[in-house]
């Protein structure tokens, strides 16, 4: 165990991908299982720490100690049930980690969970995968977990949660608590957890989880819960993950398509359509053409940026989606071709490509739209706007309800004067709204237009955060979700779980101490 | 106009990690197109007009196809595998054998014959010029650039003390040592009509090779021994997430 | 009896001391007469533009003169004209004893072609039992068109060459430097070509005159060179630095101008990786790595490389390797004396200013 205190002013531990600084009083720095209990024990308050990648100051301490799990890093072991084949990994493995493990087929090399298990995953010709597919690969699993991560395979996969086995929780007694999936549930809407003193009853909130859409925005919950998952995308409110078990899903080859559509309207009617064909692809993803345009004026500073081919002149919007590299894919595309012939497009006006080196690019390509804003704003930071900040959306809502809110995002942002560009989970209702900022001017109306948004996706029945999660920046949502009440629902639960408010305190729902930024 | 490009297909090297004992993990790095010889493709492809055909070849096991078929997918027109039990083994004497025996009797027609500079998994680039020798062809290494100029053609080679411009007879063999990182990506609708081409394989015989032109027995060298050579070193961690600490200490290392 | 090649008799030649029929020309594959080296001379213009020999080929010759002791023949091929002449004591006093010089005003100019058909002319008829050139761009692409002419092994790129009687063991890195393979070729001459910087450039050993041979080439393919451009030698060989402060994907793009002056006050170079090769930023004639450049400075400076096999293959003779990089676990720390976990541009950018 190591432990740093006189934290410097930029250091590391007290931000994360929000850039939002916080301040902490020490540092630990965790070997194992028994350090996390014994720092647990002495300190008052703890803000748990794995790659810092959230994008909601999840992470961001506000005073305490910061506990880091960076030295938890190991895959543990292999192990299969009824299920499926899974792995057990420590909490700082990141997904890139996993996926690295994966594709080295290294289960031979990792201590078995279950005997055979790991022979049976290296014979078998086809492979795994890990389905759930963040765009942050350096993330660890356990903030993944914690945070009920997601990406663009959700569309077909779901969330992390779908794929989380078992959870080893050190409590906020000190005590640990190692649950499987179906070991422990709740009965209605109170779960019994077992502590060191005994088993405490938790009264679980009564609001309906909006489970119709991708939801991160508050506790989840419902009637006969399992124990599970009640700490997946609990932000850590209730606890420390030191170990976890996740399911692989038995991999198949993929091509990833990129199609060209002369207009924003056109793609996404495509998008609208894409069910109807009969085609499941594997996730389905937008750019509109603000989007194509900022990576058209990348490319113009640096030709190699994105290291794919130029976008076709005559391409005002896109769809880019994955499909299963099988004996069905002729007739796959021979079934949306006239779909895209109907919104303009052709398959001749296309990219496609299956190497895996390949599909990597049609990766960096989706996500180098945030990542051109995000470098953008990070200018705007260092020179003329120290205090601003990215201003994306992550909203979700039902797919019926989508055109309802395209229509809002446009009308919303334009009357507030702002520019912005629409990208990313059409296929889930749930695209990203990149609001472009020029100065704090910008920023002070895109954070006001931010709430309207916010209010109206709930109106239609979404969600205000669909897969960043709440962390500190977002708790005001949880209240216009759920109310005053249920806010108190979510803070009895996390009284009945960590009486003195040991963890993560200001996650979710603030609890008394308030948080000054 | 007819243009041969020679390809070969690698495991993917960027992703070939080593492991504690030195030994090299393999498992898992997937087979793909060689860069080099994709940019040798991207020359072949960028020259060629209306009516000129482009040949993508390649020597190796039946897996190798797949390079092909990423060839044809990009744009090549037709494709062959040579690949025939009796090639293993084979050193750049035997592999310029086969490859100029092919060239002989199925391209003897062709315009230019291009390589890539080298390939990323070991092989330094000797092939191009031992096939050129064979067939008793001119060579062109280290072109970064090959235009038309009128029939003929134009090549810049960076040798890297000096940059010349030569140009280049028809017949010529061409290695290309410079692309676009921005590699092509095919159409949805070329994929669909390259699943319908075939590859056409030859073998040893299809080649009118003997026995002993190719493979092992036709190379002039051997491996008599390989040693992994990872040097484990101190490889002591230093904290340097203040900068100016740590610039302090490589201070007093230099 | 007619033809004296045959032992067995069975050939039917009248010619004496012809060729079988059918048999256009014949190299003497494992016939005892095979001995000695011969080494491609490889010249370069320096920065005033004279002529020199380029290191290479001084390290070859040393490394000739200590595997074999200086017992056999060694032979060095040299292409140009009369502005050679002043090179000869030097070639004598670093060990070749016959020098042909293929004299020829046109051949000042490389052309591999005709490089290649003199130089397989000059080994039928001296017989090495080694032929040896630089693996310089040139020696690669002249290498190999000679190897083909004569039908005989060639390795590439060696790094290490061993003498065992007269066989040559040439040993070269593969798959990026983490296999050495020892390789032998089956037949005589055993060709190599060696990379440069792997041997020290000796001081030259003896004094006085060696045998010069002007050979008339044959060969009229010449290339049709339409231009030419020297390229400015910026001076800068990283092969040569002592200290290298080399970049890669973890730098960006403002840090170049700090570690170029950097190394100015360190008296160092700048070297980089393949992946700012490929964004442009530098020339190739920067990049440390198996398609680069083998590098053997004292101390290796890596500032956001995180060391894929292809570049660790480039500094397995470096001194001092010290890694700066954000991840203590990248590829480079498992070459690395010192891994400084930080930001490397930070680092790189305080480092600067406190010298």
């Amino acid at each position: 165990m190591m432990r740093i205190s006189d934290l410097p002013e930029d250091s590391p531990y007290t931000i994360d991908e929000c850039k939002i600084r916080g301040h902490a009083d020490e540092v630990v720095i965790v070997e194992n299982e028994e350090d996390i209990i014994e720092t647990v024990r002495t300190s008052g308050r703890i803000t748990i720490s794995g790659m810092r990648t959230g994008m909601c100051g999840g992470s961001v301490p506000y005073g305490g100690t910061v506990l880091s799990l960076e030295r938890l890093d190991r895959v543990l072991g292999v192990g299969e049930d009824e299920r499926g084949f899974f792995v057990r990994v420590q909490p700082c493995v990141t997904v890139r980690q996993l996926n690295d493990f994966i594709r080295r087929r290294g289960y031979l090399s990792v201590p078995f969970v279950t005997e055979g298990a790991a022979e049976r995953m290296s014979s078998d010709p086809d492979g795994f995968f890990y389905p759930v597919d963040p765009t942050e690969l350096n993330g660890s699993l356990g903030g993944n977990i914690a945070s009920n991560a997601s990406g663009s395979r959700t569309f077909k996969y779901g969330p992390t949660r779908n794929w989380v086995r078992r959870v080893r929780v050190v409590l906020s007694d000190g005590s640990v608590l190692d649950v499987t999936r179906g070991e422990l549930r709740a009965e209605g809407r109170i779960i019994r957890i077992p502590f060191a003193d005994g088993i405490r009853e938790i009264p679980l909130p009564t609001y309906d989880y909006n489970m119709a859409v991708k939801n991160t925005t508050g506790l989840f919950v419902e009637d006969g819960m399992d124990a599970v998952d009640l700490f997946v995308g609990s932000e850590g409110m209730f606890g420390v993950i030191v170990e976890a078990d996740l399911y692989l899903a038995s991999a198949h080859p993929l091509i990833s398509n990129i199609v060209f559509l002369p207009n924003d309207g056109d793609a996404y009617s495509l998008s609208k359509d894409f069910r109807s064909s009969g085609v499941v692809p594997e996730f389905l993803e937008f750019f509109d053409s603000g989007s194509l345009d900022l990576i058209r004026s990348s490319r113009r500073d640096d030709p190699r940026f994105t290291e794919m081919p130029d976008i076709p002149d005559t391409a005002g919007s896109a769809l880019f989606f994955d499909l299963p590299m099988d004996d069905d894919l002729c007739s796959s595309y021979a079934r949306l071709e006239p779909l895209i012939r109907r919104y303009g497009g052709s398959l001749a006006d296309s990219w496609c490509g299956h190497e895996l080196k390949d599909r990597q690019r049609f990766f960096s390509f989706r996500h180098s739209v945030p990542q051109t804003i995000f470098e953008y704003v990070a200018r705007l930071k260092g020179s003329s706007a120290p205090r601003i900040n990215k201003m994306g959306t992550d909203m979700s809502v039902p797919l019926d309800r989508l055109d309802e809110m395209m229509a809002f995002y446009d009308s919303k942002i334009k009357e507030y004067g702002l520019e912005y560009v629409i990208f990313g989970h059409i296929g889930n209702g749930h695209p990203h709204v990149e609001i472009i900022l020029k100065d704090m001017d910008d920023y002070a109306k895109a954070k006001a237009c931010y709430v309207e948004l916010a209010r109206r996706a709930i109106e239609l029945g979404g969600s205000p955060s669909a897969e960043h999660g709440i962390g500190k920046l977002k708790v005001d949502y949880v209240t216009m979700m759920y109310g005053e009440d249920g806010v108190e629902e979510i803070r009895a639960v996390k009284r009945a779980m960590d009486p003195e408010n040991i963890f993560n305190d200001g996650n979710v729902v603030t609890m008394g101490r308030g948080v000054t930024e | 106009m007819r243009f041969v490009v020679f390809v070969k297909q690698v495991p993917d090297t960027t992703l070939i990690e080593v492991d504690e004992n030195g030994n090299l993990r393999r498992a898992g790095v997937p087979s793909i197109l060689d860069p080099c010889s994709e940019h040798a493709m991207e020359t072949a492809l960028g020259l060629r007009s209306e009516g000129d055909v482009v040949t993508a070849v390649t020597m190796g096991p039946p897996q190798a196809e797949s390079a092909l078929r990423r060839c044809l997918e990009i744009g090549a027109d037709e494709a062959f595998l040579l690949s025939d039990r009796a090639f293993a083994g084979a050193d750049v004497r035997a592999t310029a054998r086969a490859l100029s025996a092919f060239v002989e009797r199925f391209a003897g027609d062709a315009t230019l014959l291009l390589f890539g500079r080298q390939a990323s998994d070991g092989d330094t680039g000797q092939v191009p010029a031992e096939v050129a020798e064979m067939l008793g062809r001119e060579q062109f290494c280290y072109s970064t650039k090959v235009e038309r100029a009128g029939d003929a053609f134009r090549c810049t080679q960076d040798y890297g003390d000096e940059i010349r411009v030569c140009s280049v007879p028809s017949g010529s063999v061409v290695s290309v040592s410079e692309g676009d990182v921005n590699r092509r990506l095919p159409s949805i609708e070329r994929f669909m009509a390259v699943r319908n081409m075939t590859v056409t394989v030859l073998g040893r015989i299809d080649l009118g090779l003997g026995n002993f032109s190719v493979g092992m027995n036709g190379s002039r060298t051997r491996i008599v021994e390989s040693r992994n050579v990872r040097s484990v070193r101190s490889g002591t961690v230093i904290d340097g997430s203040d900068p100016v600490g740590a610039a302090a200490h490589l201070r007093e290392v230099l | 009896m007619g033809c004296e090649s045959c032992t067995d008799g069975s050939c039917q030649s009248e010619e004496k001391g012809g060729l079988p029929p059918g048999m256009l020309q014949r190299y003497r594959l494992g016939v005892d007469r095979s001995d000695g080296f011969l080494v491609w001379i490889e010249t370069e213009r320096d920065a005033e533009g004279n002529i020199r020999v380029c290191d290479h080929v001084k390290e070859l010759l040393g490394k000739i003169r200590q595997m074999d002791g200086g017992r056999s023949r060694v032979w060095g091929v040299i292409f140009g004209h009369l502005e050679l002449k002043p090179l000869y004591p030097e070639l004598y006093a670093h060990g070749v004893d016959t020098l042909y010089e293929v004299h020829d005003r046109v051949l000042s100019t490389f052309h591999p072609e005709a490089y290649a058909d003199n130089l397989a002319q000059i080994i039928v008829r001296t017989e090495p039992a080694v032929v040896l050139f630089g693996a310089t761009p040139r020696g690669r692409e002249l290498a190999p068109r000679v190897a083909a002419r004569l039908d005989a092994g060639l390795t590439a790129d060696c790094t290490e060459l061993a003498l065992s009687d007269r066989d040559l063991l040439m040993t070269r890195p593969a798959f990026g430097g983490n296999v050495m393979a020892t390789i032998r070729c089956t037949s005589f001459p055993q060709m190599a070509t060696v990379r440069p910087g792997v041997f020290p450039v000796p001081e030259p050993f003896r004094e006085g005159k060696g045998t010069v041979i002007y050979w008339q080439s044959t060969c009229r393919i010449l290339k049709d060179i339409i231009s030419s451009e020297i390229k400015r030698d910026s001076g800068e060989d990283i092969t040569k630095a002592r200290i290298l402060i080399s970049l890669g994907a973890g730098v960006k793009r403002e840090s170049i101008s700090v570690a170029e002056s950097l190394a100015r006050k360190l008296g160092g170079t700048v070297s980089c990786s393949r992946k700012l090769v490929e964004k442009g930023w530098f020339n190739q004639s920067r990049q440390v790595g198996q398609s680069g450049k083998t590098v053997a400075p004292d101390l290796y400076l890596a500032f956001g490389i995180s060391g894929a096999v292809q570049h660790l293959a480039g500094i397995g003779l470096a001194g001092r390797v010290i890694a700066i990089n954000r991840d203590a676990n990248a590829g480079i720390s498992e070459v690395a004396d010192e891994i400084v976990v930080g930001d490397a541009n930070a680092i790189l950018r305080e480092l600067e200013r406190s010298l």
